[in-house]
């Protein structure tokens, strides 16, 4: 098949998509992220009296929703090598697509429209690259993910941190995962960056913590190199915290039953 | 209907549902099947652009058929990375010792930027390296570096003045490019990598 005819027999489908009832969602949509600053509550100076500048973010655009399990259906389709069966370990763990069967299909149909999850970051970086996207950074997920429903910044409510800290103490539920979309979008028109599933961000591994050593600062030399280090500034953002343990326990390798992700793309100015 | 379609896939590409090839590069080749009798776990199937200090491009596939120890640093750090060089100076004669000869040290720069082929050649003078057992790399860009680091399973930052902060994860790779054994800071002792190559010889 010459690739042009190719081409528009699969935007046709695409086009067609709405009217073949394939989903209620347009999962792919972003929305603009306007440029700002956060404050990079997860890192500490050089020197005791030096002051952290704060991380000035581009715009950007986000995905709205989590990638779901029918997105990430469609990805396997044009890219075999990310199969359950094919991929490889050093790329994904054993229990990569768990909740896939051997003939690449959802086990549970009903949880076609609920964030893929067991994927690994290489999976989920590929999938973003396929799209002409990209994972989040650790900041731009940060700084979308302070805010609620009215504030940017809503690391300082009290109600919405004990909110996150609620879902994060919740058990793995039987009936899986809830579909995207369900929640309220946060100020800037996500949804479901807190209470559905954790997500993946390009530089997950940059994150220095050590449980011993993260009271006092100071982290052990024969570990670490270097003199960043999460302090935790913000000891109030514990929920923060808890996502930075998370994420520095992960190799680009892991996959768990809660670990989802959503693409971002730049925006030339 | 024609036009139906074809606003359909503006709308679509716009958000995000289209196809996008290569534009990355040598990451075009990444879809392609690697070699089949690479296992599946081999941390050579990565194809990060990385130069060895003679400035010619470095296949890690290359690395095929010997151990290799593996870690990541960068040349200008002051902290603890002399003491990096130093642990895997420990390791070239503990592994000699053991009367363990086919092995290679490489030491991946997490630095694009400053560590060129140029300064890592300078580097194995300065520290009386020996070229043939040593591999010095350096990365094209910090993808190159950020993915190779998720699957030795090595934490790092850069912070503004161009200064790593890293964790000191030193990798022991079997003859086909598979973690074996892993040392987790610079305290660790050398005796699980030595007892892993040598099962890993008996086994063969």
């Amino acid at each position: 098949m010459n690739s042009q005819l190719r081409k528009f027999l699969i935007f046709s489908l695409l086009a067609l998509a709405p009217f073949g009832g394939w989903g209620d969602l347009p999962k792919g949509d972003t929305v603009l992220i306007p440029a700002g600053k956060l404050n990079p509550f997860w890192t500490r100076p050089k020197k005791e009296t030096d002051k952290l500048d704060p991380i000035q973010l581009d715009s950007f655009r986000m995905m709205i929703y989590p990638v779901t399990n029918r997105d990430f259906s469609k990805f396997l389709r044009q890219r075999p090598d990310w199969q359950k069966s094919k991929a490889r370990r050093i790329f994904s763990d054993q229990h990569y697509l768990s909740h896939f069967n051997e003939k690449n299909q959802l086990k549970d149909k009903g949880q076609a429209n609920a964030p893929v999850t067991f994927v690994s970051w290489f999976a989920a970086r590929d999938y973003c690259e396929s799209l002409g996207m990209r994972l989040p950074t650790l900041s731009e997920w940060e700084y979308v993910a302070a805010a609620n429903e009215t504030l940017v910044d809503a690391t300082k409510d009290a109600d919405f941190l004990a909110n996150i800290l609620k879902w994060y103490s919740q058990p793995e539920s039987k009936n899986g995962l809830a579909p995207v979309g369900k929640r309220k979008a946060n100020f800037f028109g996500v949804h479901d960056l807190h209470g559905l599933v954790w997500e993946w961000v390009d530089d997950f591994n940059s994150n220095l913590i050590t449980g011993e050593s993260r009271s006092d600062g100071g982290l052990d030399r024969n570990l670490f190199c270097g003199a960043g280090g999460m302090s935790g500034t913000d000891k109030e953002n514990y929920a923060a915290f808890m996502r930075f343990a998370f994420r520095s326990a992960l190799k680009g390798s892991s996959t768990t039953w809660n670990l989802g992700f959503r693409c971002v793309k730049g925006v030339s100015n | 209907m024609f036009l139906l379609m074809s606003l359909g896939f503006r709308g679509i590409a716009e958000s995000g549902h289209h196809e996008h090839h290569g534009h990355h590069g040598h990451e075009a080749s990444k879809s392609k099947p690697v070699e089949s009798s690479l296992k599946g776990e081999s941390l050579y199937h990565l194809n990060g652009y990385w130069k060895s200090a003679t400035g010619k491009v470095f296949d890690l596939k290359s690395l095929k058929g010997q151990f290799v120890i593996l870690t990541m640093a960068y040349t200008r750090c002051k902290a603890s990375c002399p003491l990096v060089v130093a642990k895997l100076k420990e390791l070239e004669s503990a592994f000699k010792k053991a009367g363990i000869s086919d092995f290679k040290i490489v030491m991946a720069s997490f630095d694009p930027k400053f560590d060129t082929p140029e300064r890592l050649t300078q580097f194995l003078k300065e520290r009386k390296l020996d070229a043939q057992r040593w591999a010095l790399l350096s990365p094209k860009s910090d993808r190159d570096v950020r993915e190779m680091a998720a699957a030795i399973g090595i934490v790092y930052s850069s912070d503004k003045d161009q200064e790593f902060s890293h964790s000191n994860v030193i990798a022991l790779l079997d003859t086909n490019g598979v973690q074996i054994s892993s040392l987790n800071g610079l305290a660790a002792g050398h005796e699980d990598f030595i007892k892993s190559a040598k099962k890993e010889i008996d086994a063969d």
